[in-house]
């Protein structure tokens, strides 16, 4: 087909079927699009109505782009975000935010920060795809929404952190494969992992539980500190000693106080 | 107590809710022109999707006819349910509120 007797929007529709699955398409995006092929069609030869009409269309498509990961079947529809992005101006809000985003990392970062973001959409676009092949794997870790934004924080840490980003990350996904083994080979009721998780980053709504994962977490986590903030590693220090006697106070306490019961959270029980 | 799930009824839904119940069905631009810019273009196929969720309307594709290019459109009518809730939303609203008439 010659770049004559392509019909306006064909590019987006590939494009929506790389970054949008079927039901995500078939009730957002074609209409819109079917919406901006009509004004096309209707503006006929008036250049100044079918400039309007690319300019509309395009539009429209960015704002489903931009509003697409809080409107995807599976998320909640009548969210606050949703209702946010739906909004009077929520759409318009959201695509000068990306651009203010952009316009503001790009004098600092320079082209470092372009080539971050446009691995970070390949990457997207690749698991996406991945996610719509393997459509029963578990897809939480592989969220494209959470890869972008993993991306893009690891783009505007760099100045700051340097190397110590990527032994972080490297620290991340180690830690992350022996939680997960462990958590396989040792089923809990505090630890689901027959629910898909949904993608949230809000770390007290991740599922940790009184077991060796949670130690591990725990762990990790004052590691990171410790390493990224060296100045204030006796306070760190001196919090877990005080975090740790409160704890076993509180352990004996609730022991003390239950006849039979088990505590929810007890590692030495289970 | 019992837990009833009353379906809410958002400004935007029940703008949708009337300009359908007076047009029987609409496309999705068709609504936005109708609208005086309450509704948005893209955005309101998202509130369109979040009431056929719900059960307030349908949809369903526009009938090409043969031969004919492009994309298809969707045509959106009104569900029983939801012109049931936008009588009850108007009376509710009339009750509570008698000053401001819907």
């Amino acid at each position: 087909m010659t770049a004559l007797n392509r019909q306006p929007g064909e590019r987006l529709v590939k494009l929506a079927t790389l970054l949008f699955d079927e039901p995500t398409r078939s009730i957002f995006v074609i209409p819109a699009l079917a919406d901006y092929q009509m004004e096309l069609s209707e503006a006929d030869a008036n250049t100044f109505k079918r400039l309007t009409a690319h300019v509309r269309g395009y539009a429209a498509f960015a704002r489903l782009l931009l509003a697409a990961p809080f409107i995807v079947p599976s998320s909640p529809m009548g969210s606050p975000v949703s209702t946010f992005v739906t909004g009077k101006y929520g759409g318009n809000l959201l695509l000068v935010l990306a651009l203010a985003l952009f316009a503001a990392i790009r004098p600092l970062f320079g082209w470092f920060a372009v080539a971050v973001i446009g691995l970070g959409i390949a990457l997207a676009i690749a698991l996406r795809l991945w996610n719509n092949r393997h459509p029963s794997a578990r897809g939480g870790a592989a969220d494209p929404l959470l890869t972008l934004l993993a991306v893009a924080l690891f783009a505007a840490i760099w100045s700051m952190f340097g190397w110590f980003v990527l032994a972080a990350v490297a620290g991340g996904l180690v830690m992350a494969i022996a939680l997960r083994r462990w958590n396989t080979r040792h089923p809990s009721q505090l630890a689901p992992t027959s629910r898909r998780p949904d993608a949230e980053i809000n770390l007290s709504s991740i599922p940790v539980a009184g077991d060796i994962g949670g130690l591990l977490f725990v762990i990790g986590a004052i590691i990171t500190v410790l390493l990224g903030l060296p100045d204030i590693r006796w306070f760190v220090l001196a919090s877990v000693v005080v975090g740790a006697v409160l704890a076993g106070g509180l352990f004996l306490w609730r022991s003390s106080r239950t006849s039979g019961l088990v505590p929810a959270n007890s590692i030495l029980r289970r | 107590m019992t837990n009833y799930s009353i379906p809410s009824l958002p400004p935007k839904e029940r703008l949708i809710l009337e300009l359908l119940l007076a047009r029987g069905s609409l496309f999705g631009l068709q609504l936005v022109a109708l609208s005086d810019g309450a509704l948005k273009r893209g955005t309101v196929y998202v509130t369109l999707g979040r009431m056929e969720t719900k059960g307030f309307i349908r949809s369903e594709q526009e009938a090409m006819p043969p031969g004919a290019i492009g994309l298809p459109r969707r045509l959106y009518y009104p569900t029983p349910l939801g012109e049931r809730v936008l009588v009850a939303w108007s009376q509710m609203a009339l009750a509570l509120l008698p000053e401001v008439q819907p």
